[in-house]
């Protein structure tokens, strides 16, 4: 059983999602096709597992809903409004019951009112079921009819048979009422049908519960086999006359036009081994640990007397050959760990369906980009974000219909979100076409609530004034609403931007709307490191932001008033000591002082930076900075070190940058 | 015994032939609405199974064996 639970809490929360996205996608293309294809089956597919538990509102549910769900597709009812509202509440209440369920833990179980609950939407569900009929649908053919309901029940088999490209035969098997006293077990016979794939029972009269005989075989069974047709009919030989046959593969394509329900909506990210992500995790700290341990690799080739010597030359060819091979090991574990924006965009189609009936504000929104792959860690951190960011665009953003009109635009408002990758590193906006962000109005609001000084406030510049909105504390609402202000600010997104390495940038125009830019890593990367001597301390700088390592005398440094200086091929340059810049004690100095030059990406001024030594060059997993060390300035990250030490690898530009300061950057600069 | 009452569930279990039918069939009509346990169900006839799909009792535990389970729960959840 508990197995059972466990793969149920893994299936049940992607089929209710997946239930609830083909329902919008029918909303969106009313009418029999692929999504009200894909709703019944994930529908169907969710009942049948919810009913190995014993959840019975959960279960009922479900099933008006599939009731209905098939009632629409056999063309009993359109699929109109009411339909699809009754079947999108029904199917959120669901998702959120099954979510729940995952949380639980040990057992399992439905929130208090949810038989209420229940039954109320399957009230509504049964409600539509029982109105007015509709046309009734063409008569099915007399030959064979039993099989595009078996078709229909078997997709997923189906196309795995297909893809697996086996033959796959259907088989209709009609016991003969008094098969009982002969012997017979259809049941048992087929159960050990060979190549079995699916199997479909119905009763072939209705059951008379009253005066039921047991021994009366009221079945009609068919099933789809995958072995050859000569397997199949030794193994049902004894019962040939009661049977009939249909190849599939001729009986398929004929149909595929009529009804793509086979194979065509199968979701293609279906056919997935599934691994428990703890299991990667392993493999990556694994690939983190051989990061270390080949590096230990090019210590050894210069003891071995490096280049000089046939053993040092050929441990370092040695060494270049692992260096690739680990490279390679890293991008494909990382590559493991990719999945596609997708999943952390799929709730946000409901939500803004739901908040703009909530508010009267009708909405579209338009997503592009979803293809696009991030870091698993990347993909749910940003779900959170980006749900905050579209309610503030339909609560604030957005304004009332007559407003919109009254502006000359039209009255539904356009939200879209688009995501765009950009090496290393994905671009996500969602961008409203909304009434804009007022500087003048942020600039007010940030100073009634005390955020910055008024002199400070009236030197900030639009983008400056505009990234206000991300300060903690403010919050444009007037007054809270239900939906935006529930006391997580735009500070929130931006925390948790941060907390993934990203940044966030807000740009706008009054009268035309806002757009938000997320800028995030795709993943961890691989960062090669220098590592300096601080006292006994030890820290990291990133190769890139090292221009040169210098060892300089005494008589080399020009004491200046404020610090001191150095000539580098004719450039006088600052020296700053690190153990200032970070404000820890200095250790006393040698004859010589050593002395990095730092590279800034930005083209900034270049200056000299004092540490106490420099040793090896190695190859970490750079971390973005976590819990305590979160807000630390001047940090890019930690890494472990081959000893298990953990090191802190340092931002040299904004270290530096503190203390000869050119003009920092405004915060959230503009798109 | 592999029809039996037991806990307040009606326990199916070994293998279920034909002459089980009649015995499981007063069972759940003595005990309206209660549960069916499959858990230890070995082989399972048509006849039973005609019995299941007709009251469709409530399902207490599905069959430990999984390729019974795979074939089965599908049936019953329709």
């Amino acid at each position: 059983m508990d197995e059972l639970l466990a793969q149920f809490l893994i299936e049940a929360p992607e089929l209710a999602q997946q239930l609830a996205e083909a329902l919008l996608a029918l909303e969106r293309a009313p009418g029999p096709g692929p999504a009200l294809d894909a709703a019944f089956r994930h529908a169907h597919t969710l009942k049948g597992s919810v009913q190995l538990f014993d959840l019975p509102p959960l279960a009922g549910l479900l099933h008006a809903a599939e009731d209905l769900l098939g009632s629409l597709r056999a063309g009993d009812r359109a699929p109109d409004g009411a339909a699809l509202d009754a079947l999108l509440a029904a199917a959120g209440a669901v998702e959120g019951w099954i979510m729940g369920l995952a949380g639980e833990g040990a057992g399992i179980g439905l929130p208090a009112g949810a038989t209420t609950e229940g039954a109320r939407h399957e009230a509504a569900l049964r409600a539509l079921l029982d109105g007015p009929a509709a046309p009734l649908p063409a008569e099915p053919p007399a030959g064979l009819a039993w099989l595009p309901a078996l078709l229909a029940e078997a997709a997923d088999p189906l196309a795995e048979a297909r893809a697996a490209s086996l033959p796959v035969t259907a088989l209709q098997y009609r016991p003969a009422a008094d098969c009982f006293f002969l012997g017979d077990d259809p049941f048992g016979l087929l159960r050990r049908l060979p190549g079995l794939v699916a199997l479909r029972v119905t009763p072939r009269a209705a059951w008379n519960l009253g005066n039921f005989d047991p021994f009366a075989c009221n079945l009609d069974f068919a099933a789809l086999s995958t072995a050859s047709p000569e397997a199949l009919r030794q193994h049902l030989r004894f019962v040939a006359d009661q049977v009939e046959w249909a190849p599939v593969v001729s009986a398929a394509a004929a149909e595929a036009g009529a009804t793509p329900t086979v194979a065509a909506t199968r979701d293609p990210g279906q056919r997935l081994l599934r691994v428990e992500a703890g299991r990667i995790d392993g493999m990556m700290d694994m690939v983190a640990e051989l990061v270390v341990a080949k590096t230990g690799l090019a210590g050894l080739a210069r003891e071995a007397g490096g280049a000089a010597t046939p053993l040092g030359r050929a441990l370092a060819a040695r060494q270049a050959e692992l260096d690739r091979l680990v490279a390679g090991l890293h991008r494909a574990v990382l590559g493991l760990r990719l999945v596609p924006l997708a999943q952390g965009f799929r709730r946000l189609p409901r939500l803004a369906r739901e908040l703009a009936a909530q508010l009267g504000k009708p909405v579209a929104l338009e997503m592009a980009g979803e293809e696009i792959e991030a870091d698993k860690s990347v993909v749910d951190a940003l779900a959170e974000p980006l749900l905050h960011l579209l309610r503030n665009a339909i609560d604030h953003g957005i304004e009332p219909p007559a407003a919109r009109q009254a502006a000359g635009k039209p009255a539904t408002g356009r939200i879209t979100l688009a995501a765009r990758r950009l090496g290393d590193q994905i671009q996500v906006t969602l961008a409203d076409d909304g009434a804009g962000l007022d500087p003048a109005k942020l600039r007010r609001i940030a100073g009634e609530r005390g955020l910055l000084p008024a002199a400070e406030l009236a030197a900030l510049d639009e983008a400056a004034a505009m990234a206000l909105i991300f300060r903690p504390g403010f919050s444009t609402a007037a007054a809270v609403t239900g939906i935006s202000g529930r006391g997580v600010g735009m500070d929130a997104v931006r925390a948790a931007i941060e907390a993934l390495g990203g940044r966030v940038a807000v740009a706008s125009r009054p009268g035309q709307g806002s757009s938000f830019r997320l800028t995030l890593p795709r993943a961890t990367v691989i960062t090669r490191v220098i590592l300096l001597r601080l006292g006994e301390a030890r820290f990291g700088v990133p190769i890139e932001a090292v221009a040169e390592t210098l060892r300089l005398p005494e008589a080399a440094i020009t004491p200046l008033a404020e610090g001191e200086a150095f000539v580098l091929r004719g450039r006088a340059l600052p020296l700053l000591r690190l153990s200032d810049l970070l404000g820890l004690p200095a250790a006393p100095r040698g004859a010589e002082r050593r002395v990095l030059v730092t590279a800034s990406a930005s083209g900034a001024a270049a200056c000299g930076i004092e540490v106490d030594g420099f040793a090896e060059r190695v190859d970490v997993m750079l971390r973005p900075m976590g819990g305590l060390l979160a807000g630390l300035p001047g940090a890019l990250g930690t890494a472990l070190l081959g000893d298990g030490a953990v090191l802190v690898v340092l931002d040299l530009d904004e270290l530096a940058g503190a203390g000869t300061a050119d003009a920092a950057l405004p915060q959230g600069a503009p798109a | 015994m592999t029809v039996g009452v037991e806990d307040g569930r009606l326990f199916l279990a070994g293998d279920c032939g034909v002459e089980e039918a009649e015995t499981f069939l007063s069972a759940l009509q003595q005990h309206p609405g209660i549960a069916v346990d499959l858990a230890a169900v070995g082989t399972l006839h048509t006849a039973l199974l005609q019995v299941l799909l007709a009251f469709r009792p409530p399902l207490a535990a599905a069959p430990r064996d999984a390729a019974l389970a795979r074939l089965l729960l599908p049936l019953l959840g329709r």
